[in-house]
């Protein structure tokens, strides 16, 4: 015996049609991923484009609050939490690799790879307390311990290490992928990094985002009760999920460590965390590169109107946010997304409709 | 008798929801739990699932107290439920939706189930886009999935008409003898419980007014006027 509803005669048309407009044949590359390809190798050229030194500086400073602001919306997009305390794992990747190669004296790939693998075994730490709560418990926890690492930072027994309010000036040794101190801090070698890093990360968390294991975040998100209902456990995934956005946060930090060769601890500090969340927000967290976009604009934003030693910045921030939330909520990549997608189906309507009615 | 819950007793701040309510679930056989608004039935639910803990509650599954176990093992280990308020995941596809859950109970037959449900031409649809119907399918297919030992299904037909509840009442019935499958059925549609259950049991106010077969209950002068009466 089987089961049939009422609609099932509409839904079987819609089947058909739906059979029909798929073409037949193996798996092909399909014209999406030709535009993406395109679109990374145009990405490399940017120097091309942008050829004043301060403006690549700003494009590569857009880079990497870009990056940090990927590893923020990972969560948001994935699983609705809101972190508000992600620097500690971008100054904080920032500050262990500085220490490393200043205190330490490692090489630059060593302390690069210790101090990410140190932000995966804080975040599993810190995540394993914080991934039980939900809303705005998390946020307000992520806030607390952010802040908690801030304050331990500036204190006068961790000076030694962090630099204290004199910062930290980092001293690289050796090479990485042949490069030297000097590469990293010449924007257009660093575009070249930061780009790559880009590309991988976005390929990385989009993969994430297929995966099964996205699809149980996915669905977390939506229902939680419901999948453990379905016998999954939520903790681990959530967790897993938690580490793989503080990595990114911290990759990110290690690129601002190498471009800047100096740190401070407002790198630390939770406006910090604050402008990752920003710049997801202006560009869209729920879109696989909104971030990216949000951070340009926030960056040249920024240069653009503190200039002359006006520091009316924030305000202006405050009003795009605003303006943001009321009028683009997906932000502005995500708002345009749709738009674009409205407009052509209004050019070519569904196929369910022309048939069915 | 694969599952005997006894002791349940529940209370809300003053409300007692359920009190000393127990019964017996046999593999395949249909036990129909009936009840005004309110009797306690999906809070019995509830503390058998897993989703409410604590308390004196005894429920021994297969020769096993699991009263303290967590909803995720009561799953894995064969005790499933499906929800009176639909609960599904609007963005996924309902393909993901079994694929999520055939994966983690390694259950490799949920194609069968997919055709029996009649989801077949659906699969690649969000869940949250079909009609409401099939969503309550999808529901009920997710806790199929891995062939449970238990099925706890509240109020299954909740806001199908009333042929199409039958029909998934005489489908669950089915299952349940094909699967050697015990459940629990909620539903407020008395001829659909007389048809379909082996046993009922008539709560009323969060107390057990009677247990028994079809006919006994039937009879039931208690229940009739308690709950049959009333609904006609
Ligand atoms: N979370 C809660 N907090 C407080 N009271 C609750 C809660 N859940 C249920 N109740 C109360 O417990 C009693 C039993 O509710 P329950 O939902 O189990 O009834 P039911 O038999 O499933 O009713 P229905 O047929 O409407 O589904 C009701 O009086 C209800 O108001
Ligand atoms: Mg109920």
């Amino acid at each position: 015996m089987t089961l049939t509803s009422e609609d099932s005669m509409e839904r079987r048309i819609k089947a058909d049609v739906g059979s029909g407009n798929r073409r037949p044949g193996g798996p092909r590359l399909r014209p999406m991923w030709v535009v993406k390809v395109g679109l990374v190798a145009i990405g490399f050229l940017v120097p091309l484009v942008v050829t004043g030194p301060y403006q690549r500086h700003l494009v590569v400073n857009a880079a990497i609050l870009g990056i940090f602001g990927l590893g923020v919306a990972f969560l948001i997009r994935r699983l609705g939490m809101v972190s508000l305390g992600h620097a500690l794992y971008f100054g904080g990747a920032a500050y262990a690799f500085g220490a490393f190669s200043t205190h330490g004296g490692l090489d630059i790939v060593p302390a690069l790879l210790l101090a990410l693998g140190g932000v995966v075994a804080v975040a599993l730490a810190v995540g394993s307390l914080l991934v039980r709560s939900r809303g705005i418990a998390f946020t307000m926890l992520t806030l607390a311990f952010g802040q908690f690492v801030f304050t331990l930072a500036g204190l006068t027994q961790t000076r030694s290490v962090t630099g204290g309010d004199d910062g930290l000036p980092v001293r690289m040794n050796g090479t990485l992928l042949g490069l030297t101190v000097r590469d990293f801090s010449n924007p257009t070698t660093m575009w070249t990094i930061c780009w790559a890093v880009v590309t991988v990360v976005l390929l990385a968390l989009g993969l994430i985002g297929r995966s099964r294991f996205g699809k149980l975040l996915e669905a977390i998100r939506e229902n939680e009760e419901r999948v453990r209902f379905n016998g999954s456990n939520t903790y681990l995934p959530v967790l897993v999920a938690y580490v793989v956005s503080a990595l990114v946060a911290g990759i990110a930090g290690v690129l601002f460590a190498l471009y800047n060769s100096f740190l401070s601890l407002d790198v630390l500090a939770w406006t910090t965390s604050g402008n990752a969340l920003i710049v997801s927000f202006i560009g869209g967290c729920w879109t696989a590169t909104g971030p990216l976009w949000g951070a340009l604009i926030y960056t040249v934003g920024n240069a653009m109107l503190v200039s002359g030693g006006r520091n009316e910045w924030q305000l202006y921030v405050g009003v795009a946010v605003i303006v943001v939330m009321v009028f683009a909520k997906a932000g502005v990549v995500g708002s345009l997304q749709a738009q674009w997608v409205r407009r052509r189906e209004r050019r070519q309507p569904p196929v369910d409709l022309v048939r069915t009615s | 008798m694969v599952l005997t819950v006894r002791d349940v007793t529940v209370r809300f701040k003053g409300v007692t929801a359920l009190e000393d309510v127990g019964l017996d679930l046999q593999r395949g056989r249909v036990h129909g739990v009936i009840g005004p608004n309110g009797a306690g039935k999906s809070t019995f639910v509830d503390v058998v699932s897993g989703r409410r803990r604590g308390g004196k509650a005894s429920i021994v599954f297969d020769g096993e107290n699991v009263a303290g176990r967590s909803v995720t093992w009561r799953r894995r280990h064969g005790i499933a439920r499906s929800f009176q308020r639909t609960s599904v995941f609007p963005d996924l596809t309902v393909r993901a939706h079994f694929e999520l859950v055939a994966r983690t109970l390694r259950d490799e037959s949920v194609d069968e189930l997919i055709d029996a449900l009649g989801l077949g031409p659906l699969l690649d649809r969000k869940c949250g886009q079909v009609s409401y119907g099939d969503q309550r399918r999808v529901d009920i297919g997710m806790a199929l999935v891995g062939g449970p030992a238990v099925l706890l299904a509240d109020e299954p037909g909740a806001g199908l008409s009333r042929s199409q509840s039958l029909e998934l009442a005489r489908f669950i019935r089915q299952l349940a003898r094909e699967r050697d499958m015990a459940v629990l059925y909620i539903e407020h549609d008395v001829d659909a419980v007389f048809e379909v259950c082996d046993d009922i049991t008539v709560l009323n106010l969060g107390r057990v007014l009677m247990s028994g077969s079809p006919a006994e209950v039937r009879q039931d002068n208690g229940v009739r006027d308690a709950y049959l009466g009333r609904e006609g």
